[in-house]
């Protein structure tokens, strides 16, 4: 079965976990003992039955009431599989919030319609976020509804800026699909069934907008072969992802970006040779010349290259200002400085000029690695075209090539 | 329970463990002789050409079944592993979390400080238990083997992160996303040869392997490969039900996994 895995975004307190809970409930994709360990470990911290105790393990996770780290949780509704990411709202936990989002394709933004909570900056950096790591197809749930009355006008308070930013950001970011559903993750209202509460919404369930976005293909690879070198594996043979396209026996490959030829004299799938191996398949290569192919070279055909270069536009999102951090672009390494030209307004959503440097922003910049780098445009192939940058072993920040 | 693609999940696993074997000084795996650390030997050798270029260890705390004594020697034989087994003390007063915890725990820290090991494969699910669901593909722990749950690495993409406190190891976790009928179903298409103890005899069968002082089978009658599948497509039980030490206490596998018990 295909699984498509959805992220859970939105600020802290909003409703992520209880969400998540509640739909493995209704979907019976929880086994009765989780559910009934999550039941004893409410009453014993003595409040209302939580359902995101199902998912919320740590025992400061329940004291606390909040996610600390990701977590990922699977579900069968009516034949489709989906993969919940659970990930923290807290600010000071955005890189498990990254490590959660970045494998996802679709995401649950939840926003609580509740008194003094809302849109805030950190919905909005979610939303921002979860765009430029490429979730293109985006929920929003307006949550809490049963809190307000299930008013429709409390909804489309929250509706209407909501439309208006991801339409700000699309010129940034390029247009996206989104879904705005009034629910109440807690009661269970129009998560698989219609909300006797909230007659005046005709829109989709937010299980029907999550099989809508399950049907869709995005981020289809419009490049040919490329395949990155993990490094040398027994004599005169490489060890390789393939992230596009195909690599085949008795063919001439290039290696980026030092420009060698070599010929494909076999290619070993899972221990058997095959006469091909496609995108996700991490294959051994033995040709001619391997053993001047490191680790970080791409192969690709001599008629279809990557982009290879030392100063490349990119989107960057950072946890803290780096002097002169280390580029990771899949197995390629390069030390790079940043000049940053602009910046987003995360509060409206489009690109400024840039200002002073804040934490926690993401920025318009030139990375200049020194040495080239094999890459492509993030639009044209995701795993040639997004980087992770890291100072003193530390992770602090994250980009795509524009 | 979700069956997934088993070539997708067999490719990304056989790239985490090349990746590790690459990336770090020394790398080791446990091995328990379970179905889990079996499986994943049986990748290994699709990774690296028939054999497993990395020792395999078994904590053995002398209270294994022979089943699976008998298992580990004939496997050990017939796959050529370097195979090397620590002996863990055994104190009739400790069981459950303190026997798994504290004894095995102090016989894998002496083993890895001889060894020199700075990564170990360690063959955990994230469908077994939800504290599982929030690991990383690899994961570090500090010198006294803790847990720092509180503050992991991020993990984007293929990064791994690969910096290993001093003193301290990492944990690395290719079968992350594989689901226990995944398991089950990938060792039905590769034959990967499998301890008896799984499969029902006079109505039961271990669904999860520990010692024989806190495993406890269920009631089965799941006699081959196919009843196994079969079982697991209906059944609505926790895989680790029969374990004495996940019921002990709340929290135990975060406490253990916290200690560095694997």
């Amino acid at each position: 079965m295909d699984i498509h895995r959805i992220a859970l975004l939105g600020d802290k307190d909003h409703g992520k976990s209880t969400f998540i809970g509640s739909m493995l409930m209704l979907t019976k994709s929880v086994s009765d003992a989780r559910i009934g360990e999550a039941k004893r470990m409410s009453k014993e911290l003595g409040r209302p039955f939580e359902p995101g105790f199902i998912l919320d393990s740590f025992s400061e996770e329940r004291e606390d009431a909040m996610t600390i780290d990701t977590t990922r949780a699977q579900l069968r509704y009516k034949g489709f599989g989906f993969e919940f990411i659970d990930v923290p709202g807290h600010e000071e936990l955005i890189a498990n919030m990254l490590t959660g989002a970045s494998s996802a394709g679709t995401a649950v933004l939840m926003v609580s319609a509740k008194k003094g909570e809302g849109i805030s900056s950190q919905t909005k950096r979610h939303l921002l976020l979860a765009r430029m790591l490429g979730i293109d197809r985006i929920v929003v749930a307006v949550n809490k509804m049963d809190t307000v009355g299930y008013s429709k006008a409390a909804f489309e308070a929250i509706a209407g800026p909501i439309e208006s930013f991801i339409s700000n950001s699309s010129k940034a970011f390029g247009g996206i699909d989104a879904e705005i559903v009034p629910i109440s993750a807690y009661k269970g209202d129009n998560l698989i069934s219609r909300s006797k509460s909230m007659k005046w919404y005709k829109g989709m369930l937010l299980v029907e907008a999550m099989q809508a976005y399950a049907s869709k293909r995005t981020g289809i690879a419009k490049t040919g072969l490329r395949a990155i070198v993990q490094g040398p594996i027994g004599s005169n043979q490489v060890a390789c992802k393939v992230l596009s396209g195909k690599i085949s026996k008795g063919s001439t490959v290039i290696a980026l970006p030092n420009n060698s030829r070599h010929v494909v004299e076999r290619v070993v799938k899972a221990g058997r040779s095959v006469a091909s191996a496609a995108a996700g398949d991490a294959p051994m290569v033995a040709m001619g010349g391997a053993q001047g192919v490191q680790r970080g070279s791409v192969l690709c055909y001599e008629d279809d290259k990557p982009l290879v270069g030392s100063s490349v536009q990119s989107i960057v999102f950072l946890v803290k200002k780096p002097t002169m951090p280390v580029l990771k672009l899949a197995t390629q390494e390069r030390r790079c400085r940043l000049s940053i030209s602009r910046s987003i307004d995360i509060d409206k959503g489009t690109l400024e000029k840039a200002g002073r440097f804040v934490q926690l922003g993401i920025y318009k910049a030139i990375v200049n690695t020194g040495k080239p780098i094999a890459y492509e445009r993030f639009s044209k192939l995701r795993e040639l075209g997004r980087f992770t940058l890291h100072e003193g072993g530390k992770f602090v920040g994250v980009g795509i090539m524009a | 329970m979700m069956e997934q693609n088993l070539d997708e999940l067999e490719e990304k696993s056989i790239y985490i463990m090349r990746e590790a074997q690459m990336k770090f000084k020394r790398l080791g795996a446990l091995w328990s002789m379970g179905k889990d650390s079996t499986t994943m030997l049986a990748i290994a050798r699709k990774a690296f050409m028939g054999k497993v270029p990395f020792p395999v260890i078994h904590i053995d705390n002398g209270i294994d079944f022979p089943e699976t004594y008998k298992f580990r020697e004939e496997l050990a034989k017939r796959w050529h592993l370097d195979l090397v087994v620590a002996k863990s003390e055994i104190k009739p007063e400790i069981s459950g979390f303190s026997c798994c915890g504290a004894n095995k725990t102090i016989a894998l820290k002496k083993l890895m400080k001889e060894m020199k090991l700075d990564a170990l494969i360690v063959s955990i699910r994230r469908d077994e238990h939800a504290i599982r669901a929030k690991e990383r593909y690899v994961s570090p722990r500090d010198k006294n083997f803790k847990w720092n749950y509180k503050n992991q690495p991020a993990e984007l993409w293929d990064d791994y992160s690969s910096k290993i406190d001093n003193g301290g190891h990492v944990r690395v976790h290719p079968l992350l996303d594989w689901n226990e009928i995944d398991i089950w179903n990938y060792i039905k298409r590769e034959r990967v040869p499998m301890n008896p103890l799984y499969f029902a005899r006079n109505g039961y069968r271990y669904r999860s392997l520990g010692c024989t002082h806190c495993t406890v089978p269920i009631k089965s009658n799941a006699k081959s490969l196919d009843d196994i599948i079969k079982e697991l497509k209906t059944t609505n039980v926790e895989e680790r039900a029969g374990r004495e030490q996940d019921k002990e206490k709340e929290y135990i596998m975060q406490r253990l996994r916290s200690l560095g018990y694997m």
